[in-house]
């Protein structure tokens, strides 16, 4: 019984020892971090949206500078293009309706295609950013 | 007093003189131990707030970029358990981003204590990837900043 007692402290004492050998956990760490970007170009950017007879610029860019559109649509910035309508004036290119994420529409509100006596009314212009 | 009995008695008082001498040199010993246990941590190995940079950006084209966070911890503890961020994603020059972190670091062990030296750090790097989406016109007058937070659990 003697001999069984002192087992057991013995063992007792070998898993206390044990247990205190393995290194306690429980925590947490934490970094704080910065995201950072900024917008490329000057004033931003724009693109053709032909789907939606507009350009889309970033939003407070500069917009889009030059001629304005007449018809139909750049293929990309700076491309002349060739369309067909009727020219509704100085400002039938404008700075239009915000759509989207931040982007601001330079949109070609009048394609309306005319026919004149030769058929036709063709328009050529530029458009760049 | 012959000279006999002189050498005698100074042999006397020399021996007990060497006794006291002996007494003083030769103290006991008692071993004693020195414990200690570890409550494991981690930290953070940067002085300098780690940032996500994009960088600038072309309009309406995706980008993607990353930054490693690495933590010091303990020497050969469990590793942590579980890594998260404070948020998937964010806006940022009127982009909209999204953010992922794996789960499992990169290790890199340090160097088990010795008798003469005390332990190094493991460290766990983990690699944070961000990226923006195409068709994004962002906005010129918008924040170029976000702050997020990487967070590990033990």
């Amino acid at each position: 019984m003697r001999n069984f007692s002192a087992m057991a402290v013995f063992l007792f004492a070998l898993a206390c020892a044990l247990l205190l050998g393995e290194p306690a956990q429980g925590g947490s760490a934490s970094v704080a971090f910065v995201v950072s970007a900024s917008i490329g170009g000057p004033g931003g950017q724009c693109r053709v949206r032909t789907e939606r007879a507009a350009v889309e610029c970033t939003r407070g860019g500069k917009g889009v500078q030059g001629p304005y559109l007449t018809a139909g649509l750049p293929t990309s910035a700076g491309n002349t293009f060739v369309g067909s309508g009727q020219q509704a004036g100085p400002n039938l290119v404008r700075y239009g309706n915000r759509l989207g994420v931040g982007a601001d529409i330079i949109a070609a509100s009048t394609k309306t295609r005319t026919v004149n006596a030769n058929g036709w009314e063709y328009e050529e212009t530029t458009v760049s950013w | 007093m012959d000279m006999k009995k002189i050498v005698l008695a100074g042999l006397v008082l020399a021996s007990f003189g060497f006794g006291a001498a002996q007494a003083q040199t030769n103290p006991a010993l008692q071993g004693f131990n020195v414990t200690a246990t570890i409550s494991s941590k981690c930290v953070t190995t940067h002085t300098s707030t780690p940032a996500l940079a994009f960088g600038a950006v072309d309009a309406f084209a995706a980008k993607t970029t990353s930054v490693d966070i690495t933590f010091k911890c303990t020497r050969n503890f469990a590793g942590p358990a579980s890594v998260s961020l404070s948020n998937p994603g964010g806006i940022v020059a009127g982009l909209a981003y999204t953010m992922s972190v794996g789960q499992t670091p990169a290790k890199t062990d340090g160097a088990d204590a010795t008798t003469a030296d005390a332990a190094t750090a493991d460290s766990y790097k983990y690699t944070i990837s961000g990226a923006i989406a195409a068709g994004q016109a962002g906005d010129t007058g918008a924040v170029v900043t976000d702050a997020q937070t990487l967070t590990i659990l033990y």
